[in-house]
């Protein structure tokens, strides 16, 4: 039986939650940074050394601002909407492995009570000792051995939807309404893309074990990556998306909608709703890692001991923290979509070719195909969608919409 | 592996520290921060205009066919996983080894009506955002 | 899972076929509806579809087992099982289905055709669904699947008030009573621990209780939600109220379609649930445990109240349509006759009168005698309405037989089959299921003391006597028909042109003229499918000598 550790899982979370925050913290600086060298500024460079306890200084002030609380707002509502925010990003760190883990013994199925009994007879004390083995030693994640990883992230990550619907339409803002309806229906379109593009990775590990994911790519030297490009680019563009970052931050259109959804948040209620937007962030980036980029693995690095512990925590850091630079670059790299382009790349674009591309790793897993078979058809899937595009007669453009002088008694819609 | 409650103790245990965090978090603030109250700081914050009217207006009907149309395909996928999950490792070996191509013929068979769905809802003109 | 069971369920997709090819079809129809509207197109594919499901049910020879040892696997394990039953219910939807897409070929614009036709197809498909289901899972789907495409269909003829209050109303209602269904299922479930049919009911009966003639209560409870669940689909008493309002409002098509094919359904699904298919293999296999007294008495007491309020509440309607919508409570009534005698026609005791009658057979009979002179009735109704001269009050009826006799005496021939005259479908089906309540023998074993034949009679005559009372609704039409002089000042209602809807209207005045002249074209057939016969007939001769 895998016995359960309260200490280990007390200071695992005190280290993933404290680490996800420092970083947190600092990415909201590096994002400043970065913008700033993007267009020749200096960005903040007064608060300590290069302007490295900014983050402190602005934690301070979120705390010790006036907590301004409209009085048009449904109080109860706009008081726990940044709680969910924050809450359900950073519960979804539970099933993330971020150093070194070992997936859980399994046992074979054998469907039946007897068969079970039958492997107990045979198989008792070189099981047992596996078991105690593993329960020796030391998983890097909160939760770990969780069956169901992916679903519980996925599961807690689309309930971020809730904060941002609820604090749009609490806040009694047009601005936050328009902002909290566009955030919602931008985030469960790319949902499905986004849970669809990992299936054909689920269907070859066999398992929504994160652990079991990594552990495969580990033992073969091939980060999946390499089998799946196309999945890769799909997910993670969905996760830009859901992580509502340029060039998809259709809830908080600056230009257009003032602050988006949290238009009528300030101090550290507002800061709840970064918070919760920056750990999105940090567990999507995780997620493309561990999915995608073979985890903490890297070729030639795989040592045993403390010192393996410490190279895996580094690798995966490294690469999660490289994944959050591209984040920041992409947001000064490509313009933002309008809102028609948005959902009709969801729905026109990203569903059929996530279609497609799990119908073409079915046939490969089915008829048992080398794996790198995939590598080209996924690709070719690529630049055939890509050549699709440039083919298709372009969209008839926009007809504007008729400005008509609204009288007391029209209807108004927003849109 | 066993089902064991104990694997999910951790979550319980980080889902009630988040929620001490966020309730503290929420809490603190206004008992430290300053409180000066004056009628414009609560007034809704519409660019410096005077708000017309309340918010809660009606909004495009494009939103509600969105959010159903989603419902099909998140309810879809939630069929696809514990088929992605055990379809190649519990029928490849045994006495569940009959099914595989049945199941690997139904699972073609719900991709298509699933296409025949999305198609119908894309020639209906549900994605197309005026 | 042994070998056994896996291959019972592979051997359960060729069973499928046809509804597989009608959904098939109405996903083309769906599909295709985008790129090209009419109703004559479409509708035509779906008259095809139909066609060609029912010649494949009627061309699949029975399933064949090599040993009795597969049969009862099958029987005990796959999701679909189709017996001799299963293949009739599945004639009586497809033919049924027909009628439904001939009548409603004009009533529906082009644009809303393709759609309307195929989630008739989708319908249907439900229905052959229910008909083999072996399995409270496939049976819940089959349901389902009979039900939602109902809600689409009752929204897509008409945009007014009425036909959405009536889509609305049906909607709601038919949900809250799948949720009740769902809930009497999982109690079958957590009694026997099976969600197959025939393992629910070996489960729970144990040969004990079986002869105790005493259930557990939760057993009663999950009985109890079963039936009202699927009272609801078959209009029975307290789960009636709906009717009336939702045939009047919607359109005269899908009225048809909601008073034949949840009925059908729903006793069908009633029959297997409770078990009333006694199946034998080899060994002689009594009815469910759900043949207790508590819950005959429970259908005892339905199919009187059902039947009585069914009748004295269709006295007062001038609305054509809500007449037959309480006529079709009135008959779903005495359908719950047969229902209730089943437990107790046993074919341990035997049948014992001249005329060998059933319930499950009669009821069988019933439904096809039912739809055919039900839908006709609509039909008539549909073909003689028109958007400048609506037929919905009786006194619309006033003179038919003067400006358009053919048509009149159609109805009259239907109004007649409804109301139980001989020599049309509707007295066989009385006649059978009154027959079957009259020939309950007492059992002096049971605790109840012997007094189950003279509560039966009691039911036979209560049935009777509302066949008496419904008289006189029926006669009233047809009496508005031939003896009233059309109202000064009202245009005659036109004569109806050939058109797909009154070839339906031809072809339900052929069925129950032809099932009331020679009723043992269908009995035979239904007493063959009552009783049980597991399809064996393909074991080799001394093996089936040997099993019996």
């Amino acid at each position: 039986m895998i016995e359960y550790n309260l200490v280990a899982s007390i200071l695992t979370i005190a280290i993933v939650f404290g680490a996800v925050q420092g970083i947190c913290a600092y990415s909201i600086l590096a994002e400043r940074k970065i913008s700033a060298w993007l267009q020749e500024r200096l960005g903040p460079n007064r608060v300590g050394p290069l302007g490295l306890l900014q983050p402190i200084a602005d934690g301070v002030k979120f705390v010790l601002k006036e907590q301004v609380i409209p009085d048009h707002v449904d109080r109860v509502f706009y008081l726990v909407a940044p709680s969910i925010a924050v809450v359900t990003a950073s519960i979804a760190l539970c099933a993330v492995p971020v150093g070194r883990t070992t997936p859980a013994p399994v046992k074979p199925w054998t469907g039946t009570v007897a068969g079970e009994q039958q492997f107990l007879a045979q198989h008792g004390p070189e099981w047992k000792q596996t078991v105690e083995q593993y329960n020796d030693t030391y998983q890097f994640m909160i939760a770990p051995h969780l069956d169901i990883g992916f679903l519980f992230i996925f599961a807690t990550g689309s309930l971020a939807a809730y904060a941002i619907v609820l604090g749009g339409w609490s806040s009694n803002n047009k601005y936050s309404l328009l902002g909290s309806l566009r955030a919602s229906a931008q985030m469960i379109s790319y949902e499905i893309p986004m849970g669809m593009a990992i299936l054909g990775v689920v269907l070859f590990a066999g398992s929504l074990n994160p652990e079991k994911i990594i552990q495969d790519q580990a033992d073969s030297g091939m980060w999946n990556i390499f089998y799946h490009p196309l999945a890769c680019i799909l997910f993670v563009t969905a996760v830009f998306a859901e992580c509502n970052r340029l060039p998809f931050d259709l809830a908080e259109t600056e230009q257009e909608l003032v602050g988006g959804y949290h238009t009528e948040y300030s101090g550290m209620k507002f800061a709840f709703f970064f918070l919760g937007e920056y750990t999105h962030m940090v567990t999507t980036s995780l997620l493309v890692t561990l999915f995608f980029f073979g985890g903490w693995h890297f070729w030639g690095l795989n040592f045993d001991g403390f010192l393996g512990v410490v190279f895996k925590l580094i690798i995966f850091v490294t690469k999660m923290l490289a994944f959050i630079a591209f984040y920041m670059v992409i947001r000064w790299t490509i313009p933002r979509f309008r809102f028609d382009q948005l959902m009709g790349m969801a729905w026109k674009v990203f569903i059929p070719l996530t279609l497609i591309n799990l119908l073409a790793t079915l046939l490969v897993k089915h008829y048992g195909l080398p794996l790198l078979v995939l590598t080209p058809i996924s690709l070719g899937l690529l630049l055939a969608a890509g050549w699709f595009t440039l083919v298709l007669p372009p969209e008839p453009q926009r007809s504007p919409i008729p400005f008509r002088p609204t009288s007391p008694t029209a209807r108004t819609v927003m849109r | 592996m066993d089902f064991a409650l104990s694997t999910y103790y951790p979550i319980f245990l980080f889902l009630a520290f988040l929620i001490l965090f966020a309730i503290a978090g929420t809490i603190v603030p206004h008992l430290v921060g300053p409180q000066r109250i004056t009628p414009v700081k609560q007034m809704p914050y519409e660019s410096g205009m005077d708000p017309i009217g309340d918010a809660r207006k009606r909004y495009d009907v494009k939103f509600y066919l969105i959010a159903i149309l989603f419902l099909v395909f998140d309810v879809e996928l939630l069929f696809l996983y514990p088929w992605a999950v055990s379809a190649y490792e519990l029928f490849s070996e045994g006495a569940l080894t009959a099914l595989k191509e049945p199941i690997f013929w139904e699972v073609l068979v719900f991709l298509a009506t699933l296409a025949v769905a999305y198609l119908y809802a894309w020639r209906r003109g549900v994605f197309k955002w005026r | 899972m042994n070998p056994l069971t896996t291959e019972s369920i592979l051997h359960s997709f060729p069973l499928i076929i046809p509804e597989a090819l009608l959904c098939l079809v109405a996903c083309v129809l769906f599909l295709g509806g985008t790129f090209r509207p009419g109703r004559h197109l479409w509708g035509s594919v779906a008259f095809l579809a139909l066609v060609v499901a029912q010649i494949v049910v009627s061309t699949t020879p029975p399933r064949a087992f090599a040993s009795s040892e597969a049969a009862r696997s099958a029987l005990f394990s796959a999701p679909i099982w189709l017996d001799s039953y299963g293949v009739l219910i599945k004639t009586l939807a497809l033919v049924g289905g027909m009628i439904l897409v001939l009548l409603s070929w004009n009533e529906i614009d082009d644009h809303h055709a393709p759609e309307y036709h195929g989630c008739l197809l989708t319908i249907i498909a439900g229905l052959c669904f229910t008909a083999g289901a072996n399995d409270l899972v496939t049976l819940f789907l089959a349901l389902e699947l009979i039900s939602i495409p109902t809600y689409v269909l009752l929204y897509l003829p008409r945009v007014e008030a009425t036909a959405q209050e009536a889509a609305l109303k049906y909607f709601l209602l038919s949900i809250f009573s799948s949720a009740l269904l769902l809930f009497g299922f999982s109690y079958l479930y957590g009694l026997s621990g099976t969600t197959n049919l025939h393992g629910i009911i070996d489960a729970v009966a144990g040969q004990d209780l079986l002869e105790a003639r005493v259930v557990p209560g939760t057993l009663i409870v999950a009985v109890f939600m079963v039936v009202a669940g699927l009272g609801f689909k078959i209009t029975a008493v307290p789960f009636h109220y709906y009717a009336a309002d939702v045939y009047q409002g919607t359109t005269t098509p899908c009225a048809a379609l909601l008073a034949y094919v949840p009925k059908v359904a729903g006793f069908v699904a009633l029959v297997r649930v409770l078990g009333f298919l006694p199946y034998n293999l080899g060994a002689e296999r009594g009815f469910g445990p759900m043949a207790t007294s508590q819950v005959s008495m429970l259908l005892w007491i339905l199919a009187a109240v059902t039947m009585t309020t069914g009748n004295i509440l269709a006295l007062w309607q001038t609305n054509l349509k809500r007449l037959l919508a309480y006529s079709s409570v009135a008959h779903a009534g005495y359908m719950l006759i047969g229902l209730a005698v089943a437990p107790h026609i046993n074919f341990r005791t035997g049948p014992t009168a001249l005329i060998r009658a059933g319930s499950v057979d009669a009821i069988l009979f019933y439904l096809a005698a039912y739809g055919a002179m039900t839908i006709g009735a609509f039909a008539v109704l549909a073909c003689l309405s028109s958007r400048e001269r609506p037929v919905e009050e009786i006194k619309d009826l006033e003179g038919l037989s003067r400006s358009n006799p053919g048509i009149a005496l159609l109805l009259a021939l239907f109004l007649f089959s409804l109301l139980g005259m001989p020599l049309t479908a509707g007295f066989w089906g009385k006649a059978l299921l009154f027959l079957s309540a009259f020939m309950v023998e007492s059992d002096p074993t049971a605790l109840d003391g012997g007094s189950v034949a003279r509560w039966f009679r009691i039911l036979a005559i209560i049935g009777a006597i509302n066949a008496a009372i419904a008289g006189y609704y029926y006669l009233r039409v047809i009496a508005a028909m031939y003896l009233l002089e059309p109202r000064p000042g009202e245009k005659p209602l036109p004569r109806p042109k050939l058109s797909p809807a009154l070839v339906a209207v031809f072809a339900c005045a052929a069925i129950t003229l032809l099932l009331g002249v020679i009723p043992s074209l269908l009995s035979n057939r239904a007493q063959k499918a009552a009783e049980g016969k597991v399809p064996v007939a393909t074991l080799p001769v001394e093996q089936q000598q040997a099993e019996r």
